[in-house]
């Protein structure tokens, strides 16, 4: 169900690359870009994400919907998840990262 | 004594992240599920914790010489689980270089070998650890390199003929 979305979000000016891994880390989609290395920066990001989604838990809130991160050269990279699945989404900041994470949020809620 | 093989999924990617000194300092969720290691223990560890007796230590000799010279690799590696399991993986490692251009860690995705390249791969590692037993690492050297040229059509590169053998 999530596989449509992604294939939107493709079309996005500015995408770079994409991964869908599910709550084992398993990747169980990915659209490489051999720059990127997705396989890895996936992975990566995924652990984190679910770490600091903890950390959100120890201290009395809930887990995390989403993380942004944005580096120096300008490369976003998108984290969304709900229980079972998270969603990595690579962009360049010149492209239409709003419509990138309208479309990641309401796919995540729909899963 | 029989090995039990494990075979790889599409989906089991195993991502793993060694400092320069070949410390493993990330391992994905799937790396702990595969080589049978529980959550954390893989941390500090070196990867010849998972490295299987069937391995040449060509292959081994080759892909460092590739990652020292800060060049990315390709190759397929029979490994060992923590219950003495192996499972066969066609691995891709890449150095991360630092701004000025030192290795700052190593990176290692490693998927399923495909049945094709097993047929190719597990013969022909046979017989270059036989070589090795039996003549030392300079005659299996010499068995790799000539499997290089055969398959290099001319000018393929080392990485595109490990490539071509997966795919």
């Amino acid at each position: 169900m999530l596989i449509p979305i992604i294939k939107k979000i493709e079309t996005i000016s500015g995408y770079i690359g994409s991964a869908i891994l599910n709550k084992e880390g398993e990747i169980i989609y990915i659209d490489e870009d051999k720059r990127l290395d997705l396989a890895f920066s996936s992975s990566l990001f995924n652990d984190t994400f679910r770490k600091l989604s903890e950390a959100s838990i120890d201290m009395g809130f809930s887990n995390l919907l989403r993380l942004e991160t944005e580096t120096e050269e300008g490369m976003v990279s998108l984290l969304y998840a709900n229980q079972e699945y998270t969603v990595f989404a690579i962009f360049d900041i010149k492209g239409n990262i709003s419509l990138a994470k309208m479309l990641l949020a309401q796919a995540l809620k729909k899963v | 004594m029989v090995e039990l093989e494990k075979i790889l999924k599409k989906v089991d990617i195993i991502v793993s992240q060694t400092n320069i000194k070949g410390e493993i300092i990330y391992a994905n969720p799937i790396f702990y599920r595969i080589s049978g290691y529980p959550y954390g223990e893989l941390i500090g560890e070196s990867h010849n914790l998972i490295r299987h007796k069937d391995m040449p230590k060509i292959i081994f000799q080759s892909l460092w010489e590739q990652l020292l010279s800060k060049k990315e690799s390709y190759c397929f590696i029979k490994n060992q689980s923590k219950n003495r399991e192996f499972y066969w993986v066609f691995a891709y490692i890449r150095p991360s270089l630092n701004k000025d251009g030192t290795i700052r860690n190593y990176i290692s995705t490693r998927r399923a070998i495909s049945q094709k390249a097993k047929a190719i791969i597990e013969p022909f590692y046979a017989n270059l650890l036989l070589l090795e037993e039996e003549y030392g690492l300079e005659a299996s050297k010499k068995s790799y390199e000539e499997f290089m040229k055969k398959n290099s059509y001319g000018d393929l590169s080392t990485n595109e003929i490990i490539y071509n053998i997966q795919y």
